[in-house]
């Protein structure tokens, strides 16, 4: 501070006593606490009638209904979802896209609204794919209400589901290292509240309804349909199409949308992530896999004694492997609870993935032990069968876990990952990792810079493979505003 | 098995999990999150926009943890826009001024200093310019974001206490123009209406107001509105309100007063006039009827460029609908006639005798929270309670409630906003005290205005952050406390007072503005004759007995407890008013009154009796010739630029809602012009392309937005982006001395995408 006074004169004195004052909150005893401590909540007769009369019966769940004819932009449901969840500060499972018209080539007619909000939150679906894809069991769908849940406690932090959500519904929350999503306020509708988007729109464009499951599945199953495009004769633009999932969401129109095009805001829109650990893990686990392969295939073929070039490629192939499975670890945001990662292996890609390399992890070290013995011993103390075997296993579990690296991907229905795209990559990078290791064998020269240009190729690749398919945010078919 | 069935193969329960844990927060607002749970809750009055919204603030230890809207609270019904829903964020910015910062002359640095020097400082600089340039050479810029008390305080410091004379507030740039419109043609600046009309009218019709986006609260009350009612909009654009209206009339940009003209001689032309209304109640229509038979159909048609038989469907509207009621908004005040604009939509009203029934009226729909306590109490254009400084027996009332030494209060009017700038050009000013405004993005020519902040002697800004663009470029900032940080009444759009309550506290050395300004008394030597002024709530009972007998009269309210437990009041609350409400024989407090009488005064329109307050008790109808926009459109600059509000997630210049994560989701992030898709073709812009937007005094680069929304020949920007700003040529309207920021000529250029 400059021209710190010292005398205390009555201004400084009354500074302190504003600085005293200024620091007292008296509301509560200068007015009068209005509603009580007790009772039902003062909004219910505002919400009672946008609340199913009844739970789900046998074949139903709940699910959001939008009218879109009653919102008028506002957004309060997002910022209320917010506030009422005690969510972090930039955290909403509610949000907002725009459409706006017309489609270039297509006209809107003039009575039509050329520029609407579509409030989305988790759809609840009926075939969720981040269930199905969780690789640890971290979500539930409930049988009675089939509100899709997710255990904070249980997520290893993967973000698996956030690739494998059509609608990108779940959050990775960076300072807990889980991700976070929508439970449509399950505890609030098991009291008889509202949750806190359909209690907080001022238009009452949100309500609770009861939908068939059955009938959803009819719908959408087979169908090239975006969510919601049902008898009311509104559909989405801009949408993922429904069919991957079966969203129980009803959006309602009495108004035709089809001229306009989906708008990303820009505020939602997160730099597309490359995911190093990721990166590292496959391309890794890619190229020492391919490079076990090779040795793998020759001794199991010519069925010769190791030779100490061979032990030498495996051992490389083993060591890469390995550090592409430790770099995965630093792609999850619980680390310590990684040992929950097979539990989900009837239904999740990653689950089986995971399951295969630590497979072909703890193979590989014995193959490589096995390698490294006959050449230490001048020739295998063991009978040869064990190598070959222990080859043939190998190779066989290495296929396996590329089929499953390539359908962690494909499964996502993300275009940039479709299974052609993918497998050809992940191939290729098997192959590169087994031709490396073929040319070192066949000792090629150069083969140590020529291998150093393809394995940052290799990298390069698929961080461009991530970069394209892994946008945190999808935008719309219109860009982003 | 006992060790498997041990491992905790799913997590349900765990603390990541009881982080949303949500209870019952009990006091009626049912579930909570759990680490929020309330010992206590009170009511406030949000502090974005005039719709008033009832906040509830959920309190530990009197601390407030998180806001809901009040399900009591007779504006909001328990609804707020996100911006009401986020209003405690913006208060913990790192930002925020903590300290008093005075600028180094040497370094140009800002320094922090004791609030003694801070205030020593203020004193003795503002008193030298006064010594060597004239006691009317400093002047402020205040605003409509402060409590009533505060802006009452402050007008009677610099007017009565340091001698100063030109002040404004930025008030100047949303109400200036409903101000003098109303009070020329009603006698006083009296929104009549309520909030009730909104669902009790029969036809509504809004021009220049996208209620849908600007106030969403006040749309939630439209489309309540039960008795199918027609809603009109007139709006050069498609706006949210205009797609969901059942009629859109998209006039051509500032064609509106020449449109409201053919109004009223088609209205009169098929005798759809309240003869008796007229004759007994205003004064001036004979020569209005002659003056409008000039505007014929086929004229209005062809300048607002808009079909026969739209013109002749929205006449049948107003003419056959028995409850007809206007509301406009800034696409009206911020004209270059925007005083004789609003005037036609108040002249409808009076023509038609749809005034002080209800579901009728002229409505203005104010902008800022308290723009109504800084026209009527602020003591900056008017005297307190609506006087005149001209007026020798208001100065003379006012001395005498106010133990003035006779001859205190100012015999002149203060200049307005535009000629305080000028004045600044022209030497006259030479002190600038600018308090929680964003002066140097908000008037217009913003280039201009920051250029001439240059020649300032002094330049005091008093806000809450230090990073506003107009706080960077002062000499002295004074920490304030915001709004939830302190006490006092805002005065909403229907005339409700409501409370402010001190429910966070300041960081660091931040004081409300109450107390800088009686610190300012202290050290300017001038305290001892605002030894009254000591509380808001004191200072409330001064504005109660200043308001007495005028149209705003709030004497019959007892004080911020009764404000508190009735849900607002509105003006007026007469004395005899709260006696027939309540026998003064049982001396209860006013907030004992019963639930049952409350609602007979909850919701109240003024001029049921048709006597207006002008001296002879008529309205009287004022109008002038439509004159072009002085920024006209030419072969080099063929478009027409308009500007208004984004997003109902945006305030103003975005100083608060651009501090809360959650609300910066909701708006585009940089700035965007939106144009037609055949003026994109026209233009050779590519999808998701960027155009330079250039008028004859500045340009930008922006996203395009390509929509239907903007006719052909127009573009849209919002305001809340700085860059627009300077775009705008400087044009004020004569009456109101409001700018006109609504009409820019402009040329596009489409550039490619970034």
């Amino acid at each position: 501070m400059i021209g710190q006074t010292t005398a205390e004169g009555p201004l400084e004195t009354l500074v302190d006593a504003f600085l005293a004052e200024q620091r007292q909150l008296t509301a509560v005893e200068r007015f009068s606490q209005r509603v009580g401590d007790t009772g039902r909540p003062l909004l219910e007769p505002h919400y009672r009638a946008l609340l199913p009369a009844t739970p789900p019966g046998p074949g139903e769940q709940y699910a959001f209904e939008v009218d879109l004819d009653q919102c008028s932009s506002c957004k309060a449901c997002v910022v209320a979802c917010h506030s009422l969840n005690g969510l972090d500060a930039a955290e909403s499972w509610r949000e907002i896209r725009l459409l706006v018209g017309p489609r270039p080539g297509t006209s809107v007619p003039a009575a039509e609204p050329v520029a609407l909000a579509v409030t989305s939150a988790c759809h609840h679906c009926v075939d969720p794919a981040c269930l199905n894809g969780c690789p640890v069991l971290a979500y539930d769908k409930d049988p009675i209400t089939g509100i899709v849940r997710h255990l904070d406690d249980q997520c290893i932090g993967c973000s698996y589901c956030i690739f494998t959500c059509p609608y990108e519904v779940p959050k990775f929350s960076v300072s807990r290292g889980i991700v976070r999503k929508c439970d449509l306020c399950q505890g609030r509708l098991a009291v008889g509240e509202a949750p806190a988007c359909v209690q907080a729109c001022p238009n009452e464009a949100i309500r609770i309804t009861r939908v068939s499951t059955s009938a959803v599945t009819g719908q959408y199953r087979g169908q090239a349909v975006q969510p919601g495009a049902s008898e009311a004769g509104c559909s989405l633009p801009g949408m993922p199409p429904a069919s991957l999932t079966l969203p129980s969401t009803v959006y309602r129109s009495r108004r035709s949308l089809d001229g306009l095009e989906s708008r990303t805001l820009s505020g939602t829109v997160q730099p597309p992530e490359p995911h190093w650990p990721l990166i590292a893990m496959l391309v890794f686990t890619q190229w020492g896999g391919g490079a076990l392969a090779a040795v793998g295939w020759r001794l199991f073929s010519a069925d010769l004694t190791p030779s100490r070039l061979e032990a030498s490629v495996a051992a490389a192939g083993c060591l890469m492997l390995q550090a592409g499975l430790v770099a995965s670890v630093f792609h999850l945001g619980q680390p310590l609870k990684a040992w929950r990662i097979g539990l989900g292996w009837r239904t999740s890609w990653l689950s089986r993935e995971a399951i295969a390399l630590g497979m072909v992890s703890g193979v590989s070290l014995l193959f490589t032990g096995l390698v490294a013995l006959g050449v230490a011993s001048s020739g295998l103390p063991l009978p040869a069968w064990m190598l070959r075997g222990t080859a043939a296993v190998m190779i066989v579990l290495l296929i396996l876990a590329t089929v499953a690296q390539i359908q962690v991907y494909a499964v996502t229905g993300r275009p940039r990952w479709r299974r052609s795209l993918t497998a050809s990559r992940f191939v290729g990078t098997v192959a590169l990792g087994a031709g490396v290791a073929a040319g070192f064998l066949a000792g090629v020269p150069a083969m140590p810079v020529l291998g150093g240009l393809l394995l940052s190729f290799s990298v390069t690749e698929r961080w461009q493979f991530f970069m394209a398919g892994a946008h945190a945010r999808t935008p719309g078919s219109g860009g982003t505003l | 098995m006992k060790l498997l069935a041990d491992i905790p193969w799913r997590a349900w329960k765990g603390p990541l999990t009881d982080d949303l844990e949500r209870v019952q927060g009990g006091f009626g607002l049912g579930q909570v999150p759990a680490r929020w749970k309330p010992d206590a809750t009170t009511g406030l009055i949000c502090g974005f926009c005039a719709t008033g919204c009832g906040l509830t603030a959920h309190l530990v230890d009197g601390e407030a943890v998180n806001l809901t809207p009040d399900p009591h609270f007779p504006v909001n019904l328990g609804m707020a826009c996100p911006k009401g829903w986020e209003a405690l964020v913006p208060l913990e910015s790192p930002d925020r001024a903590t300290l008093p910062l005075l600028r180094n002359p040497t370094s140009g640095a800002m320094e922090a200093v004791s609030w003694s020097r801070a205030l020593g400082e203020f004193a003795s600089r503002m008193k030298s310019v006064q010594q060597r340039h004239g006691p009317h050479s400093i002047a402020f810029l205040s605003t409509g974001q402060i409590c009533t008390e505060e802006m009452a305080l402050l007008g009677a410091l610099f007017k009565f206490g340091m001698g100063g004379l030109h002040c404004d507030s930025n008030t100047r740039q949303c109400m200036a123009t409903a101000h003098v419109a109303y009070k020329q043609s009603l006698g006083f600046d009296a929104p009549p209406y309520t909030y009730a009309d909104f669902e009790e009218s029969d036809c509504l019709v809004f021009v220049g107001s996208n209620p849908a986006v600007a106030h969403p609260i006040l749309w939630q009350r439209v489309l309540r509105n039960r008795r199918s009612p027609e809603i009109v909009v007139l709006d050069p654009r498609k706006t949210e309100t205009a797609m969901a209206a059942t009629l859109h009339v998209p006039l051509a940009p500032k064609s509106d007063l020449t449109l409201l003209y053919g109004l009223a001689a088609a209205l009169i032309g098929r005798g759809a006039v309240d003869r008796p209304f007229i004759d007994a109640h205003t004064r001036g229509f004979p020569d209005f009827e002659a003056f409008v038979k000039d505007f014929t159909p086929e004229r209005v048609c062809s300048e607002a460029g808009i079909t026969r038989a739209l013109f002749d469907r929205l006449v049948e509207c107003i003419a056959t609908r028995a409850r007809v009621s206007y509301w406009w908004t800034m696409g009206v005040n911020q004209g270059h006639e925007s005083t004789r604009t609003a005037q036609a939509l108040i002249n409808l009203a009076l023509m038609t005798g749809q005034i002080g029934k209800p579901g009728t009226g002229a409505n203005s729909i104010t902008g800022q929270c308290n723009a109504m306590g800084s026209r009527i109490f602020s003591n900056v254009t008017n005297l307190f309670g609506g006087r005149e400084f001209s007026n020798p027996s208001h100065r003379a009332e006012v001395e005498s409630l106010l133990r003035l030494p006779a001859g205190t209060v100012p015999t002149e009017n203060s200049w307005a906003y535009d000629q305080i700038v000028d004045g600044i050009e022209s030497g006259a000013i030479r002190g600038l005290w600018v308090i929680a405004t964003n002066s140097s993005h908000s008037w217009i020519q913003q280039s201009r205005f920051n250029d001439l902040l240059g020649r300032l002697e002094f330049l005091v800004v008093q806000d809450l952050y230090t990073t506003t663009e107009t706080a960077q470029r002062a000499d002295l900032l004074l920490p304030a406390a915001g709004w939830a940080e302190k006490e006092g009444t805002f005065i909403n759009s229907e005339r409700r007072f409501g409370m402010v309550k001190r429910v966070r506290r300041a960081p660091g050395q931040a004081l409300s503005d109450f107390q800088i300004f009686r610190l300012v008394a202290e050290a300017w030597g001038c305290s001892q004759i605002l030894e009254a002024w000591h509380s808001p709530e004191a200072v409330f009972g001064l504005l109660k007995a200043l308001s007495r007998g005028r149209p705003c009269d709030i004497s019959g309210i007892d004080d911020y407890r009764a404000i508190d437990a009735l849900g607002g009041i509105q003006w007026p609350f007469t004395t005899a008013m709260r006696d027939q409400l309540m026998d003064p024989a049982t001396d209860l407090p006013l907030e004992a009154l019963p639930e049952a009488r409350v609602s007979e005064v909850r919701e109240r329109r003024l001029f049921a009796d048709g006597q207006f307050a002008t001296p002879d008790g008529r309205a009287v109808f004022w109008y002038a010739s439509p004159q072009p926009p002085p920024d006209t459109t030419d072969a080099e600059f063929p478009w027409v630029l308009l500007t208004g509000r984004g997003s109902s997630s945006q305030w103003h210049t975005n100083t608060r809602t651009a501090k809360s994560p959650v609300l910066r989701q909701l708006y585009p992030q940089a700035c965007y012009v939106e144009i037609h898709p055949d003026d994109a073709a026209r233009i050779g812009l590519r999808p998701q392309g960027r155009i330079r937007v250039r008028s004859r005094r500045a340009e930008l680069v922006a996203d395009a937005c390509i929509t239907p929304m903007v006719q052909p020949g127009q573009v849209f920007i919002p305001m809340h982006y700085s860059e627009v700003n300077p775009l705008i040529r400087s044009v004020v309207d004569p009456y109101s001395r409001q700018p006109s920021y609504k009409f820019c000529a402009v040329t596009l250029e489409a550039l490619p995408p970034s």
